[in-house]
């Protein structure tokens, strides 16, 4: 064999590695990209309904120390409503129970984010955000006067209260974009007994 | 060209090597990042798993507590040092006295590396004094003629046809209505002594249980039939004062004609209310009708119409309901309508028909006429008996008092949510707490110990009285329980049955609790050799044997533990710690047969915490 006709089969050779090998970077960079978005999404996800059951357990456990009958709105009438006002205990003295601050959680002005407020509307109020990305409904749920996800309300917003007598029922929906811009959402759900 | 070709390979071999390397590089660092990024979602799902799990625990601890108060615990559970143990965490629960009312627990529950704590005030609930029975804080004397039963108004009425028996037995076959189907032993009580009388004319009928006063005594005289059990209570029950829930400022009302005067439902208030011959006064259920003087005069009518809610009625000064007047109830639910006497003018009871209802006068001097039917309770300081009175006690009061006593909830709160704990090392509760899981016991029996005084019927059907603490007691032989008290105060509540009662206390250990149970109790020498005999003990059974340790020489004592060794950390903590009952000596051979001893007990040998001469200490450590 010749150093010439060697030459030659190697830039044969040569041209068919790099085909072959582009077409398996190709392959592999969708398989990778693939494999990202699904990370992404997945990812995502786990946030959210990190984020969703994180909020939910802070929001059960301040309504359970909550009074029955300090809660605005007022429970014995069967309603929904998207913030709620509550007064916890804070022991017994002298044989009465002492009362603390009163204190809010709802959708906060920009109705996206879930607040926690102390005292609030008053001039020492104090206000943390528990979350953002709330959905302006809650899941299946759009503004048109219908209950279109066949939970009993109508037009409910992202987080609702249902109260019944000392029962506090707290359902909230999250939506964020992942990475690649798809929509996540996640709903939660939860049954909080008012202890006081 | 052999080198070039030699070149061109070894240029192939390092490219191959480094892209190998590279992927190598790469998939390493990509499955670090994975693992980092599962390893934190994991810690984070297992700390908020764990946290929820210790506000469960804490949550639980605070019902064992409240389940304690009421059966008459002191609500402590457990303690830090010694928790109790509840799946994979731990629980205590800390009762402070605020007041003579109102107790605050704190629970603490731990779970992996969380703790959680709430707390809960509760205001003890009041003993019903319609539990009682027909009791009366003087002596009581029973007079010729009358009648003493008892019935369940919340059993079903018998059915007419239900034959002689079934007429006889149900109290409202006596005068119609309608007859419970069974008849309950009434109760019959008094701080002082009971006497029954009765003529061969006018025999007297006591279907009931006796309690004459503690160190008082139930007399029955001829021509008495007594079918019911005889207890002097253990100490005299306390009556407490009436207080008027609000003051009687409304002006009063004197009934002259025959149109039926209503009081209206709600909270009414008036100085008096006179029933005059021939007029009717209907008080309306929910009622609190606050009066200074009732009287009824003979010919008129008292009726309680309680279809809406239930009348109580607060008498401030005079009840007069004279002989020859009517009583009515709408209901035959006793609990449904009482009448509180407050002052300590006499007063007199004696409208014919069926009162159901209960009547409390522990100031005063009550007077029950000949005519008088009277089902429910009727609580005086004095009772006066007219002959030929019937009095049944309604035994369905006592699941009503029952829910009296229970300790009412004022306040919960949430004290504290912690999660992955920085004080101490150790990953779960009980490294964190130093504790050893396997010397914890189950939030049920962790219930402080308390003086326990309690009459009953073994299984034998013999009637026994044990005083002392009740992790000494076995409740396992126990047929029926007829006096309850701890911490010397009476337990209200009943629970359905004994294997109830026993559930919801401490669990006897059959052996040591039988023997240390023994009445008369067992000397040192005969307790030692029938506990040598059942060895080897649990160790909650040595643990029970060590807090009886004044019952043993500290001779027999030893002997029962090393019959038991090698003996358990809890138990030799108990035994050599917590109970400090035996001379350096036998403590040293306890010690010795029990090695190798737990290291935190090497340790307070080696730091002379353990009262051991050094003879003994080197002995002690020598067998290590």
């Amino acid at each position: 064999m010749s150093p010439a006709r060697r030459a030659g089969f190697t830039l044969i050779e040569a041209a068919i590695a790099i085909a072959l090998l582009a077409l398996v970077v190709v392959k592999v960079g969708m398989l990778v990209k693939m494999r990202t978005d699904t990370a992404a999404h997945e990812n995502a996800s786990l946030v959210v309904d990190d984020q969703a059951r994180r909020v939910l357990e802070q929001i059960s456990y301040a309504v359970m120390g909550a009074s029955r009958e300090r809660l605005i709105p007022d429970p014995e009438s069967p309603i929904y409503s998207s913030e709620l006002r509550y007064e916890v205990s804070l022991g017994v003295q002298d044989g009465e129970v002492v009362w603390g601050d009163a204190q809010w959680i709802g959708l906060d002005k920009s109705a996206d984010q879930v607040a926690w407020r102390e005292r609030p509307d008053e001039p020492d109020e104090r206000r943390v955000v528990w979350c953002k990305a709330v959905r302006p409904y809650l899941e299946g749920e759009q503004m048109n006067g219908v209950d279109d996800n066949g939970n009993g309300l109508i037009d409910e917003k992202g987080l609702v209260f249902t109260l019944t007598g000392s029962r506090v029922t707290v359902r909230l929906t999250l939506e964020r974009k992942s990475e690649t811009g798809e929509i996540v959402t996640r709903t939660v759900e939860t049954m909080v007994t008012c202890r006081n | 060209m052999t080198s070039r070709i030699h070149r061109t390979r070894a240029s192939r071999r390092g490219a191959a090597l480094f892209v190998a390397l590279f992927a190598a590089a790469s998939v390493a660092v990509l499955a670090t990042c994975l693992l980092q990024l599962t390893g934190a979602s994991q810690k984070r799902q297992l700390a908020s798993a764990d946290l929820r799990r210790a506000f469960y625990l804490a949550d639980a601890g605070l019902a064992e507590a409240y389940s304690g108060l009421t059966i008459g615990k002191t609500g402590n559970v457990g303690s830090e040092a010694q928790p109790a143990k509840l799946g994979r965490g731990v629980l205590w629960v800390v009762a402070t006295e605020i007041d003579a009312d109102h107790v605050r627990l704190e629970s603490f529950g731990m779970c992996g590396r969380s703790r959680a704590t709430v707390e809960m005030t509760v205001e003890r609930g009041e003993e019903s004094v319609a539990t009682l029975g027909v009791f009366a804080h003087q002596p009581l004397t029973v007079p010729a003629g009358s009648t003493i039963k008892g019935f369940d108004s919340s059993a079903a009425p018998a059915e007419p046809g239900g034959g002689l028996l079934g007429g006889l037995g149900g109290l409202g076959g006596l005068g119609g209505g309608a007859p419970p189907a069974s008849t309950p032993a009434g109760r019959l009580g008094s701080n002082g002594d009971i006497t029954l009388q009765g003529t061969a004319r006018k025999p007297t009928v006591v279907e009931a249980d006796l309690a004459p006063g503690a160190g008082h005594q139930a007399v029955i005289g001829t021509h008495v039939v007594h079918d019911g059990a005889i207890a002097p209570r253990a100490a005299a029950a306390p009556l407490p004062a009436v207080e008027l829930p609000f003051e009687p400022t409304g002006t009063g009302v004197d009934l002259q004609t025959p149109t039926p005067y209503v009081v209206q439902p709600g909270d009414v208030g008036i100085d008096h209310l006179t029933v005059a011959t021939g007029t009717h006064a209907i008080v309306q259920g929910p009622c609190n009708l606050v009066v200074n003087d009732l009287t009824v005069a003979a010919g008129g009518t008292l009726e309680f119409d309680t279809d809406d809610g239930a009348v109580g009625v607060w008498v401030g000064d005079t009840l007069q309901i004279a002989d020859g007047s009517s009583v009515v109830c709408s209901d035959t639910d006793p609990s449904q309508v009482t009448i509180q006497v407050a002052s300590d003018v006499p007063a007199r009871f004696g409208a014919a028909g069926k009162f159901y209802g209960v009547l409390y006068a522990p100031q005063a001097e009550a007077t029950v006429g000949a005519a008088a039917e009277v089902y429910g309770a009727l609580v005086a300081d004095e009772l006066v008996l007219t002959a030929g009175a019937k009095l049944n006690f309604d035994t369905h009061l006592d699941e009503v008092g029952a829910l009296e006593i229970l300790p009412t909830l004022l306040a919960w709160r949430l004290v504290e949510l912690e999660s992955a704990l920085r004080h101490g090392e150790g990953s779960d509760p009980f490294e964190i707490l130093g504790v050893d899981p396997a010397g914890l016991v189950t939030p049920a029996q962790a219930h402080a110990d308390v003086p326990l005084h309690v009459v009953y019927q073994n299984l034998g059907g013999v009637t026994m009285t044990y005083d002392g603490m009740e992790s000494g007691f076995d409740w396992t032989s126990v047929r029926s329980v007829q006096q309850l008290e701890r911490s010397g105060v009476p337990v209200g509540y009943r629970p359905a049955s004994v294997a109830d009662l026993a559930a919801q206390t401490t669990p006897a250990h059959s052996t040591a609790a039988a023997a240390l149970a023994q009445d008369p109790p067992l000397s040192s020498s005969a307790l030692t050799t029938s506990l040598i005999a059942a060895s080897p003990l649990t160790s909650s059974e040595l643990v029970r044997i060590v807090n009886a340790a004044t019952r043993f020489t500290s001779s027999d004592l030893k002997l029962i533990l090393i019959a038991n060794s090698p003996l358990e950390s809890n138990v030799l903590d108990k035994a050599l710690i917590a109970s400090p009952a035996l001379p350096s000596a036998d403590l040293a051979a306890v010690l010795i047969a029990s090695s190798p001893l737990p290291p935190h007990i090497v340790a307070q040998i080696l730091a002379d915490a353990l009262s051991l001469n050094l003879t003994e200490k080197l002995a002690v450590l020598a067998a290590q």
